[in-house]
Protein backbone atom coordinates (compact mmCIF):
# COMPACT_ATOMS: atom_id res chain seq x y z
CA UNK A 1 0.00 0.00 0.00
CA UNK A 2 0.64 3.62 -0.48
CA UNK A 3 2.04 4.57 3.31
CA UNK A 4 2.68 8.17 2.11
CA UNK A 5 -1.80 8.30 2.03
CA UNK A 6 -2.87 9.97 4.69
CA UNK A 7 -6.13 8.36 4.30
CA UNK A 8 -5.30 4.92 4.58
CA UNK A 9 -2.16 6.00 6.69
CA UNK A 10 -4.20 7.57 9.33
CA UNK A 11 -6.65 4.62 10.41
CA UNK A 12 -3.73 2.12 10.18
CA UNK A 13 -1.99 3.74 12.51
CA UNK A 14 -5.13 4.75 15.34
CA UNK A 15 -5.14 0.52 14.62
CA UNK A 16 -1.73 0.51 15.89
CA UNK A 17 -1.79 2.57 18.24
CA UNK A 18 -4.90 1.16 19.74
CA UNK A 19 -3.58 -2.47 19.85
CA UNK A 20 -5.66 -4.20 17.54
CA UNK A 21 -3.95 -4.01 14.65
CA UNK A 22 -2.17 -7.77 15.52
CA UNK A 23 -0.63 -10.66 14.73
CA UNK A 24 1.74 -9.95 11.19
CA UNK A 25 0.53 -6.96 10.19
CA UNK A 26 1.48 -5.33 13.28
CA UNK A 27 4.98 -6.28 12.77
CA UNK A 28 4.64 -5.37 8.76
CA UNK A 29 3.48 -1.92 10.07
CA UNK A 30 6.67 -1.33 13.25
CA UNK A 31 8.93 -1.68 9.96
CA UNK A 32 7.20 0.60 8.16
CA UNK A 33 7.14 2.80 11.04
CA UNK A 34 11.18 2.83 10.98
CA UNK A 35 11.46 4.33 7.41
CA UNK A 36 8.03 6.24 6.48
CA UNK A 37 8.60 9.38 8.33
CA UNK A 38 4.79 10.04 7.73
CA UNK A 39 3.59 6.71 9.14
CA UNK A 40 5.50 7.75 12.28
CA UNK A 41 4.25 10.90 12.27
CA UNK A 42 0.32 9.57 12.12
CA UNK A 43 1.47 7.23 14.59
CA UNK A 44 2.73 10.41 16.83
CA UNK A 45 -0.26 11.79 16.80
CA UNK A 46 -2.67 9.16 17.90
CA UNK A 47 -0.48 8.33 20.53
CA UNK A 48 -0.61 11.46 22.08
CA UNK A 49 -4.55 11.98 20.96
CA UNK A 50 -5.39 8.63 22.85
CA UNK A 51 -3.08 8.85 25.78
CA UNK A 52 -5.38 11.03 27.53
CA UNK A 53 -8.05 8.40 27.73
CA UNK A 54 -5.91 6.46 30.61
CA UNK A 55 -8.50 7.91 32.68
CA UNK A 56 -8.13 7.16 36.15
CA UNK A 57 -4.98 5.73 36.02
CA UNK A 58 -4.70 4.00 39.20
CA UNK A 59 -1.21 4.40 39.98
CA UNK A 60 0.22 0.48 41.45
CA UNK A 61 3.55 0.84 43.47
CA UNK A 62 5.61 -1.73 41.81
CA UNK A 63 7.22 -4.30 44.22
CA UNK A 64 11.00 -3.84 44.97
CA UNK A 65 11.92 -6.81 42.38
CA UNK A 66 11.29 -4.84 39.06
CA UNK A 67 14.01 -2.11 39.67
CA UNK A 68 16.34 -3.91 40.90
CA UNK A 69 15.78 -6.40 37.68
CA UNK A 70 15.96 -2.89 35.84
CA UNK A 71 19.49 -2.47 37.25
CA UNK A 72 20.84 -5.69 37.28
CA UNK A 73 19.47 -6.08 33.22
CA UNK A 74 21.33 -2.66 32.46
CA UNK A 75 24.15 -3.34 34.23
CA UNK A 76 25.39 -5.72 32.14
CA UNK A 77 25.34 -3.08 29.37
CA UNK A 78 25.12 0.20 30.21
CA UNK A 79 26.93 1.05 33.00
CA UNK A 80 30.35 2.67 32.89
CA UNK A 81 33.47 0.64 33.00
CA UNK A 82 34.14 1.87 36.00
CA UNK A 83 31.50 1.02 38.11
CA UNK A 84 30.53 -2.39 36.32
CA UNK A 85 33.72 -4.22 37.50
CA UNK A 86 33.36 -4.38 41.36
CA UNK A 87 29.93 -4.22 40.88
CA UNK A 88 30.54 -7.98 38.88
CA UNK A 89 32.74 -8.80 41.61
CA UNK A 90 30.04 -8.38 43.75
CA UNK A 91 27.21 -10.15 41.84
CA UNK A 92 29.72 -13.33 41.47
CA UNK A 93 30.49 -13.49 45.04
CA UNK A 94 26.76 -13.84 45.53
CA UNK A 95 26.23 -16.34 42.61
CA UNK A 96 29.26 -18.19 43.66
CA UNK A 97 26.96 -18.70 46.80
CA UNK A 98 29.12 -17.25 49.72
CA UNK A 99 27.60 -16.75 52.60
CA UNK A 100 27.45 -13.24 53.00
CA UNK A 101 26.76 -12.11 56.71
CA UNK A 102 29.24 -15.10 57.80
CA UNK A 103 31.75 -12.89 55.29
CA UNK A 104 30.74 -9.63 56.82
CA UNK A 105 30.90 -10.57 60.22
CA UNK A 106 32.87 -13.25 59.95
CA UNK A 107 31.43 -13.97 63.10
CA UNK A 108 29.88 -17.24 62.63
CA UNK A 109 31.36 -20.88 64.22
CA UNK A 110 30.25 -24.04 61.85
CA UNK A 111 28.75 -25.67 65.71
CA UNK A 112 26.28 -22.63 65.21
CA UNK A 113 25.64 -22.84 61.61
CA UNK A 114 23.55 -26.04 61.86
CA UNK A 115 21.20 -24.35 64.22
CA UNK A 116 21.06 -20.73 62.83
CA UNK A 117 21.99 -20.16 59.48
CA UNK A 118 22.48 -16.66 57.64
CA UNK A 119 19.47 -15.23 55.66
CA UNK A 120 21.10 -11.59 54.90
CA UNK A 121 22.60 -8.35 56.45
CA UNK A 122 21.00 -5.07 55.69
CA UNK A 123 23.00 -2.25 55.55
CA UNK A 124 23.72 0.46 52.98
CA UNK A 125 27.14 -1.47 52.35
CA UNK A 126 28.28 -4.53 52.85
CA UNK A 127 31.01 -3.02 55.15
CA UNK A 128 27.86 -1.59 57.49
CA UNK A 129 25.33 -3.90 57.58
CA UNK A 130 22.92 -2.45 60.18
CA UNK A 131 20.43 -5.62 60.84
CA UNK A 132 21.68 -9.25 60.57
CA UNK A 133 18.83 -11.71 59.48
CA UNK A 134 19.34 -15.00 60.46
CA UNK A 135 16.80 -18.04 60.61
CA UNK A 136 16.47 -21.35 62.30
CA UNK A 137 16.79 -24.39 60.53
CA UNK A 138 13.67 -25.02 58.59
CA UNK A 139 12.86 -21.51 58.64
CA UNK A 140 10.81 -21.97 62.30
CA UNK A 141 11.68 -18.50 63.05
CA UNK A 142 13.92 -15.87 62.47
CA UNK A 143 16.49 -14.13 64.85
CA UNK A 144 17.12 -10.82 63.88
CA UNK A 145 19.80 -8.44 65.40
CA UNK A 146 20.56 -5.15 64.75
CA UNK A 147 23.88 -4.61 64.70
CA UNK A 148 24.70 -1.13 63.56
CA UNK A 149 23.50 2.55 63.97
CA UNK A 150 19.39 2.28 63.35
CA UNK A 151 18.21 6.01 62.55
CA UNK A 152 15.16 6.21 64.73
CA UNK A 153 12.19 8.36 62.76
CA UNK A 154 9.38 9.51 65.07
CA UNK A 155 5.98 7.62 63.62
CA UNK A 156 7.75 5.64 61.54
CA UNK A 157 9.30 1.90 61.56
CA UNK A 158 11.14 0.16 59.29
CA UNK A 159 9.52 -3.02 57.89
CA UNK A 160 11.19 -6.17 56.61
CA UNK A 161 9.61 -8.01 53.56
CA UNK A 162 10.69 -11.23 51.46
CA UNK A 163 10.22 -10.32 47.39
CA UNK A 164 9.02 -13.72 45.83
CA UNK A 165 10.23 -14.50 42.70
CA UNK A 166 6.67 -13.50 40.53
CA UNK A 167 5.00 -12.81 43.23
CA UNK A 168 3.91 -9.74 45.89
CA UNK A 169 6.24 -8.99 48.59
CA UNK A 170 5.22 -10.89 52.07
CA UNK A 171 5.90 -9.01 55.38
CA UNK A 172 7.81 -10.39 57.73
CA UNK A 173 7.42 -8.16 60.46
CA UNK A 174 8.50 -4.95 62.07
CA UNK A 175 12.32 -4.61 62.43
CA UNK A 176 14.03 -3.62 65.83
CA UNK A 177 15.33 -0.43 66.40
CA UNK A 178 17.73 -2.10 69.23
CA UNK A 179 18.27 -5.35 70.44
CA UNK A 180 17.42 -8.52 69.26
CA UNK A 181 13.98 -10.73 68.32
CA UNK A 182 13.44 -14.24 67.84
CA UNK A 183 10.18 -14.29 65.41
CA UNK A 184 8.31 -17.46 64.24
CA UNK A 185 7.35 -17.42 60.80
CA UNK A 186 3.82 -18.22 59.55
CA UNK A 187 3.66 -20.91 56.92
CA UNK A 188 2.82 -17.69 54.52
CA UNK A 189 5.95 -16.03 55.73
CA UNK A 190 8.31 -19.32 55.36
CA UNK A 191 7.00 -20.12 51.97
CA UNK A 192 7.30 -16.46 50.75
CA UNK A 193 11.24 -16.46 52.50
CA UNK A 194 12.21 -19.93 50.41
CA UNK A 195 11.40 -18.69 47.14
CA UNK A 196 12.84 -15.32 47.30
CA UNK A 197 16.08 -14.12 46.45
CA UNK A 198 16.08 -11.07 48.06
CA UNK A 199 14.20 -9.55 51.15
CA UNK A 200 13.93 -5.80 51.31
CA UNK A 201 12.68 -2.97 54.43
CA UNK A 202 10.68 -0.50 54.02
CA UNK A 203 9.83 2.49 55.92
CA UNK A 204 6.31 2.44 57.37
CA UNK A 205 3.59 3.89 60.19
CA UNK A 206 4.83 3.00 63.56
CA UNK A 207 2.59 0.04 63.08
CA UNK A 208 3.82 -1.03 60.11
CA UNK A 209 2.08 -1.32 56.45
CA UNK A 210 -1.47 -0.82 56.73
CA UNK A 211 -2.19 -2.08 53.29
CA UNK A 212 -0.10 -5.58 53.13
CA UNK A 213 2.04 -4.36 51.05
CA UNK A 214 5.00 -1.55 51.05
CA UNK A 215 3.70 1.30 51.03
CA UNK A 216 6.51 3.92 52.07
CA UNK A 217 10.12 4.05 50.27
CA UNK A 218 12.22 0.88 50.00
CA UNK A 219 15.27 1.74 51.21
CA UNK A 220 17.53 -1.39 51.48
CA UNK A 221 17.01 -4.56 49.31
CA UNK A 222 19.71 -7.62 50.01
CA UNK A 223 20.17 -11.42 48.42
CA UNK A 224 19.38 -14.32 50.39
CA UNK A 225 22.01 -16.43 51.37
CA UNK A 226 22.42 -19.63 49.94
CA UNK A 227 20.20 -22.07 51.48
CA UNK A 228 22.01 -24.45 53.77
CA UNK B 1 -3.42 23.05 29.38
CA UNK B 2 -4.71 26.14 27.18
CA UNK B 3 -8.69 25.91 26.12
CA UNK B 4 -10.20 28.46 23.87
CA UNK B 5 -13.46 29.39 22.89
CA UNK B 6 -14.14 28.61 19.48
CA UNK B 7 -17.38 31.12 18.64
CA UNK B 8 -18.27 29.80 15.65
CA UNK B 9 -19.29 26.79 16.99
CA UNK B 10 -19.78 27.36 21.07
CA UNK B 11 -17.35 24.53 21.47
CA UNK B 12 -13.95 24.23 23.12
CA UNK B 13 -10.88 23.59 21.54
CA UNK B 14 -7.79 22.67 21.90
CA UNK B 15 -4.26 23.18 20.37
CA UNK B 16 -3.55 19.59 18.01
CA UNK B 17 0.07 20.15 18.97
CA UNK B 18 1.33 19.01 22.42
CA UNK B 19 2.39 22.43 24.29
CA UNK B 20 5.77 22.70 25.93
CA UNK B 21 4.90 24.50 28.72
CA UNK B 22 2.69 21.72 30.37
CA UNK B 23 3.92 20.93 33.96
CA UNK B 24 5.89 17.88 34.91
CA UNK B 25 6.32 17.40 30.93
CA UNK B 26 9.20 19.41 31.40
CA UNK B 27 10.77 17.31 33.61
CA UNK B 28 10.15 14.38 32.23
CA UNK B 29 11.93 15.50 29.38
CA UNK B 30 14.64 16.30 31.32
CA UNK B 31 15.16 13.06 32.77
CA UNK B 32 14.84 11.47 29.65
CA UNK B 33 17.42 13.53 28.01
CA UNK B 34 19.39 12.51 30.56
CA UNK B 35 18.87 8.82 30.33
CA UNK B 36 20.04 9.55 27.03
CA UNK B 37 23.85 10.49 27.72
CA UNK B 38 23.36 7.49 30.27
CA UNK B 39 22.82 9.06 33.31
CA UNK B 40 21.51 5.96 35.50
CA UNK B 41 20.14 8.22 38.64
CA UNK B 42 18.18 9.95 35.71
CA UNK B 43 16.65 6.57 35.18
CA UNK B 44 15.58 6.22 38.74
CA UNK B 45 14.21 9.12 39.12
CA UNK B 46 11.95 8.87 36.04
CA UNK B 47 10.84 5.38 37.60
CA UNK B 48 9.76 6.73 40.89
CA UNK B 49 7.99 9.32 38.65
CA UNK B 50 6.50 7.09 36.16
CA UNK B 51 6.61 3.54 37.11
CA UNK B 52 3.20 3.31 39.05
CA UNK B 53 1.28 4.86 36.31
CA UNK B 54 2.84 2.50 33.94
CA UNK B 55 2.20 -0.31 36.22
CA UNK B 56 -1.50 0.69 36.59
CA UNK B 57 -2.04 0.56 32.59
CA UNK B 58 0.07 -2.78 32.44
CA UNK B 59 -2.39 -3.86 35.12
CA UNK B 60 -5.24 -3.32 33.26
CA UNK B 61 -3.87 -4.85 30.37
CA UNK B 62 -2.44 -8.30 31.47
CA UNK B 63 -4.05 -9.12 34.93
CA UNK B 64 -1.52 -10.41 36.61
CA UNK B 65 0.74 -8.85 38.59
CA UNK B 66 3.49 -11.06 37.87
CA UNK B 67 3.07 -10.65 33.92
CA UNK B 68 2.61 -6.60 34.70
CA UNK B 69 6.23 -6.60 36.54
CA UNK B 70 7.81 -8.33 34.25
CA UNK B 71 6.45 -6.03 30.98
CA UNK B 72 7.44 -3.26 33.37
CA UNK B 73 10.57 -3.95 33.89
CA UNK B 74 11.04 -4.45 29.68
CA UNK B 75 9.24 -1.17 29.49
CA UNK B 76 12.80 0.30 31.30
CA UNK B 77 15.26 -1.65 30.15
CA UNK B 78 13.53 -0.05 26.55
CA UNK B 79 13.63 3.35 27.80
CA UNK B 80 16.64 3.38 28.60
CA UNK B 81 17.98 2.22 25.21
CA UNK B 82 15.70 4.19 23.57
CA UNK B 83 15.40 7.78 25.43
CA UNK B 84 17.97 9.21 22.57
CA UNK B 85 14.75 8.94 19.94
CA UNK B 86 12.66 11.23 22.31
CA UNK B 87 13.88 14.05 21.49
CA UNK B 88 13.79 13.08 17.95
CA UNK B 89 10.00 12.61 18.19
CA UNK B 90 8.87 15.14 20.55
CA UNK B 91 5.67 13.66 21.65
CA UNK B 92 4.22 14.45 25.13
CA UNK B 93 7.26 12.21 27.14
CA UNK B 94 4.15 10.40 29.27
CA UNK B 95 2.58 9.40 26.23
CA UNK B 96 5.57 8.41 24.71
CA UNK B 97 5.84 6.30 28.09
CA UNK B 98 2.74 5.07 28.17
CA UNK B 99 3.04 3.82 24.39
CA UNK B 100 6.12 1.82 25.16
CA UNK B 101 4.24 0.29 27.99
CA UNK B 102 1.22 -0.52 25.88
CA UNK B 103 2.75 -2.19 23.07
CA UNK B 104 4.97 -4.52 25.03
CA UNK B 105 1.55 -5.37 26.81
CA UNK B 106 -0.07 -6.19 23.62
CA UNK B 107 3.08 -8.19 23.02
CA UNK B 108 2.87 -10.05 25.52
CA UNK B 109 -0.63 -11.05 25.63
CA UNK B 110 0.18 -12.75 22.18
CA UNK B 111 2.30 -15.25 23.66
CA UNK B 112 0.37 -15.51 26.63
CA UNK B 113 -2.62 -15.53 25.34
CA UNK B 114 -3.54 -19.40 26.28
CA UNK B 115 -2.59 -18.40 30.15
CA UNK B 116 -4.37 -15.12 30.24
CA UNK B 117 -8.01 -16.03 28.71
CA UNK B 118 -8.74 -18.04 31.97
CA UNK B 119 -9.05 -14.92 33.75
CA UNK B 120 -8.31 -11.97 31.04
CA UNK B 121 -11.91 -12.20 29.01
CA UNK B 122 -13.89 -12.09 32.63
CA UNK B 123 -14.21 -8.59 32.20
CA UNK B 124 -15.15 -7.94 35.94
CA UNK B 125 -14.25 -4.32 35.60
CA UNK B 126 -16.18 -2.61 33.63
CA UNK B 127 -14.20 -0.45 31.39
CA UNK B 128 -14.60 3.11 31.52
CA UNK B 129 -12.30 5.50 29.56
CA UNK B 130 -12.32 8.19 31.87
CA UNK B 131 -10.50 11.00 30.45
CA UNK B 132 -7.04 12.00 32.64
CA UNK B 133 -7.56 13.37 35.84
CA UNK B 134 -5.06 15.75 37.64
CA UNK B 135 -2.43 13.11 38.64
CA UNK B 136 -1.63 12.71 34.69
CA UNK B 137 -2.56 16.23 33.78
CA UNK B 138 0.50 17.36 35.70
CA UNK B 139 2.73 15.45 33.50
CA UNK B 140 1.31 16.85 30.54
CA UNK B 141 -1.41 14.14 29.43
CA UNK B 142 -4.64 15.04 29.73
CA UNK B 143 -6.65 17.00 26.42
CA UNK B 144 -8.95 17.92 29.14
CA UNK B 145 -12.07 19.60 28.24
CA UNK B 146 -12.33 18.64 24.48
CA UNK B 147 -11.50 15.02 25.24
CA UNK B 148 -14.28 14.12 27.30
CA UNK B 149 -16.87 15.56 25.83
CA UNK B 150 -15.35 14.19 22.29
CA UNK B 151 -16.00 10.93 23.91
CA UNK B 152 -19.17 11.33 25.01
CA UNK B 153 -19.90 12.69 21.70
CA UNK B 154 -19.46 8.47 21.22
CA UNK B 155 -22.47 6.38 21.11
CA UNK B 156 -22.09 4.41 24.52
CA UNK B 157 -21.60 0.58 22.69
CA UNK B 158 -19.13 1.85 20.30
CA UNK B 159 -17.31 4.03 23.40
CA UNK B 160 -17.01 0.80 25.48
CA UNK B 161 -15.53 -1.17 22.21
CA UNK B 162 -13.00 1.36 21.84
CA UNK B 163 -12.11 1.24 26.27
CA UNK B 164 -11.67 -2.46 25.53
CA UNK B 165 -8.97 -1.85 23.07
CA UNK B 166 -7.77 0.58 24.99
CA UNK B 167 -7.80 0.05 28.19
CA UNK B 168 -7.96 -3.93 28.06
CA UNK B 169 -5.86 -4.27 25.37
CA UNK B 170 -8.19 -6.85 23.37
CA UNK B 171 -8.38 -7.59 19.93
CA UNK B 172 -11.50 -7.06 17.94
CA UNK B 173 -12.38 -10.51 17.97
CA UNK B 174 -12.30 -10.93 21.55
CA UNK B 175 -14.07 -7.72 21.79
CA UNK B 176 -17.11 -9.03 19.62
CA UNK B 177 -17.33 -11.74 22.26
CA UNK B 178 -17.93 -9.64 25.41
CA UNK B 179 -20.00 -7.23 23.62
CA UNK B 180 -21.51 -9.73 21.71
CA UNK B 181 -21.98 -8.33 18.47
CA UNK B 182 -20.34 -9.06 14.94
CA UNK B 183 -17.07 -8.97 14.07
CA UNK B 184 -17.66 -6.90 10.95
CA UNK B 185 -19.97 -4.59 13.28
CA UNK B 186 -17.17 -4.20 15.97
CA UNK B 187 -14.22 -3.43 13.58
CA UNK B 188 -15.76 -0.58 12.51
CA UNK B 189 -17.05 0.82 15.26
CA UNK B 190 -14.12 0.72 16.87
CA UNK B 191 -12.75 2.50 13.63
CA UNK B 192 -15.49 5.29 13.20
CA UNK B 193 -14.88 5.92 16.80
CA UNK B 194 -11.86 6.79 16.77
CA UNK B 195 -12.11 8.86 13.43
CA UNK B 196 -15.02 10.90 14.85
CA UNK B 197 -12.70 11.50 18.43
CA UNK B 198 -10.34 12.81 16.05
CA UNK B 199 -12.26 15.24 13.98
CA UNK B 200 -13.97 16.37 17.26
CA UNK B 201 -10.52 17.16 18.97
CA UNK B 202 -9.47 18.87 15.91
CA UNK B 203 -12.54 21.05 15.71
Amino acid sequence: MNYENPDLLTPLAADYVLGTLRGPARRRFERVLTRVPAALAATLRWEDDLAGLNGALEPVQPSARVWRGIESRLALTARAPARSAPRRAWQFALAAGLVTVALIAGLLVRERQLAVQPVAALGADAAHPVWQVERRKEYVSLRIRVVGAVERRAGRSYELWALPKGGAPVSLGLLPEEGAVDRPLSEVQRTALLVSDKIAVSIEPAQGSPTGSPTGPVILVASVSARG
Amino acid sequence: MSTTDDAATGRLSVPSAPTATEPGSAELEALLARCASRDAAALEALYALVAPILLGVLLKMLRRRDLAEDALQDVFVKVWQQAGQFDRIRGRPLAWLISIARYRAIDLQRSQRPMLALTALHLELEPSLQVAGTAADAMGLGLGGALARCLDEIAAPQRRCLALAYEQGLSHGEIARAVGEPLGTVKSWVRRSLLSLRRCIES
